[in-house]
């Protein structure tokens, strides 16, 4: 897409432009906050208390947990 | 002025000058600092404690969170142990909830304790279970019965130990790992203490009061000293610091946009001042009549 | 007699302030924009207000589960 289409189709009218803004604004929001908490809770997988509660549920006996880092 | 520097130098009478007293004043200044090791003075080494090992804690990183596995071993060991002196004032039972246990374990540990209730209609107090509202009793009902029983010290509140002190989560650990069996030679304490050389000041009220295998954790993991210190100190860092999961999330996210922004700021700058720094300036004068 | 018309003959149009309806009608397509421009607006800055989350955002199709936040029974504070 040419620079002068998306003047036109976006920019031409302030009213479509600040329209994009504020719409993809709310998109952005939303998606960003989503992708962000995907990667923080995989980036801390098995810590979380999420995590934590299915390791005890399944009976807690294994020993092979990763707590050896002091 | 290097130059008058380096033609000082060269004089052999002053060069040698110079090292001697080089020498002289590493091997005093290390001979003061050995000298300050030997006692506990007022403004020594030994006054401010040594200072604790920088370990790798799982929440170390800017975008890591509390390990909560930690977090519940360390509530049972605070509850079996720590809880035997010290309160938890400012934290309430509600706060556990998603964080360590369910609602239910939560519900039942808080109701094993007995809080004042509305009087009665003759006017007699009552006692009521626990609620996940109450905020966690401590052992003592005032600062005067934690001093007798407790030989004049005062357990201090662990709501905020962490960071109320220097080297938060690091030192805990090392004063909670690191009494040795006998105080070093010299060492004089004072009656009813105890010898820990990260504690300022060397004499610490409190004893070692984690043996290996002292509580028995429910998920298996072996009990030793330092596995419950730990365990400890990630539940105390979390008392102190309990929005920190969400902290670092949200710290991630403002970290990227403000980054992306600034990125952005200077590419901006750069295109608009892209014309007027390419510009040249040609001055042709004119031509001059013979 | 030949009747002159000794003035200009003028008559007000309908208006509301320096707003007719003919003027009207020319904004009308922009003004509507612009009213598409401010719900944008209400969007974002009612995004994370758990009323509007519940009423409008998670029945967005595709894309609303991002606004339902499932508390597992267990770890509800209640």
């Amino acid at each position: 897409m040419s620079f002068s289409t998306l003047y036109r189709v976006l920019f031409k009218r302030n009213s479509v432009f600040v329209g994009t803004v504020l719409a993809s604004a709310f998109v952005f929001q939303a998606s960003f906050d989503s992708a962000v908490t995907k990667w923080y809770e995989t980036h801390n997988k098995g810590k979380l208390w999420k995590d934590v509660k299915l390791q005890l549920q399944e009976g807690g006996d294994d020993e092979d947990e990763d707590e050896d880092d002091e | 002025m290097f130059s008058q520097v380096r033609r000082v130098a060269t004089n052999a009478t002053t060069r040698k000058f110079l090292a001697g007293g080089a020498l002289i004043s590493g091997v005093s200044a290390s001979a003061a600092l050995y000298a300050d090791s030997l006692t506990a003075q007022a403004m020594t080494a030994a006054e401010h404690g040594l200072h604790p090992p920088a370990f790798s804690w799982p929440h170390n990183g800017p975008f890591d969170t509390f390990d909560h596995a930690a977090i519940r071993r360390g509530y049972q060991v605070y509850r079996e142990v720590c809880a035997a002196c010290h309160s938890l004032d400012r934290i309430a039972w509600r706060t556990l909830i998603g964080v360590s246990h369910t609602n239910q374990e939560v519900r039942d540990m808080s109701a094993e304790f007995e809080y004042d209730d509305e009087p009665d209609e003759q006017g007699n107090p009552k006692k009521r279970p626990g609620k996940l509202a109450d905020y966690i009793p401590g052992p003592y009902p005032n600062e005067q019965a934690a001093r007798s029983a407790n030989q004049g010290a005062l357990p201090p509140d662990l709501s905020l130990i962490v960071k109320a002190r220097h080297g938060g989560a690091d030192y805990i650990f090392s004063l909670l790992t690191g009494y040795p069996e006998e105080p070093p030679a010299g060492v004089v304490l004072p009656p009813g203490s105890n010898y820990n050389p990260y504690f300022p000041g060397g004499a610490i009220a409190m004893g070692r009061v984690l043996f290996d295998d002292l509580v028995e954790y429910e998920d298996g993991t072996p009990a030793t000293t330092s596995q419950m210190a730990k365990d400890v100190t990630t539940f105390l860092n979390w008392c102190s610091e309990p929005e920190h999961d969400e902290r670092k999330r949200l710290g991630l996210k403002a970290i990227l946009v403000v980054s992306s922004l600034y990125l952005l700021s200077v590419w901006v700058k750069k295109f608009k001042w892209a014309a007027i720094k390419n510009r040249k300036f040609v001055f042709n004068p004119p031509k001059t009549k013979k | 007699m030949v009747s002159y018309v000794s003035r200009l003959a003028g008559k007000t149009a309908p208006h509301f302030g320096r707003i007719t309806p003919y003027n009207l009608l020319t904004y009308a397509p922009n003004l509507m924009l612009w009213g598409g421009a401010w719900w944008a607006g209400v969007f974002v800055f009612t995004e994370a207000w758990p009323k509007f989350q519940e009423t409008f955002y998670q029945k967005i199709p595709l894309f609303g589960g991002h606004w339902i936040n499932e508390i597992p029974p267990e770890d509800k504070i209640n």
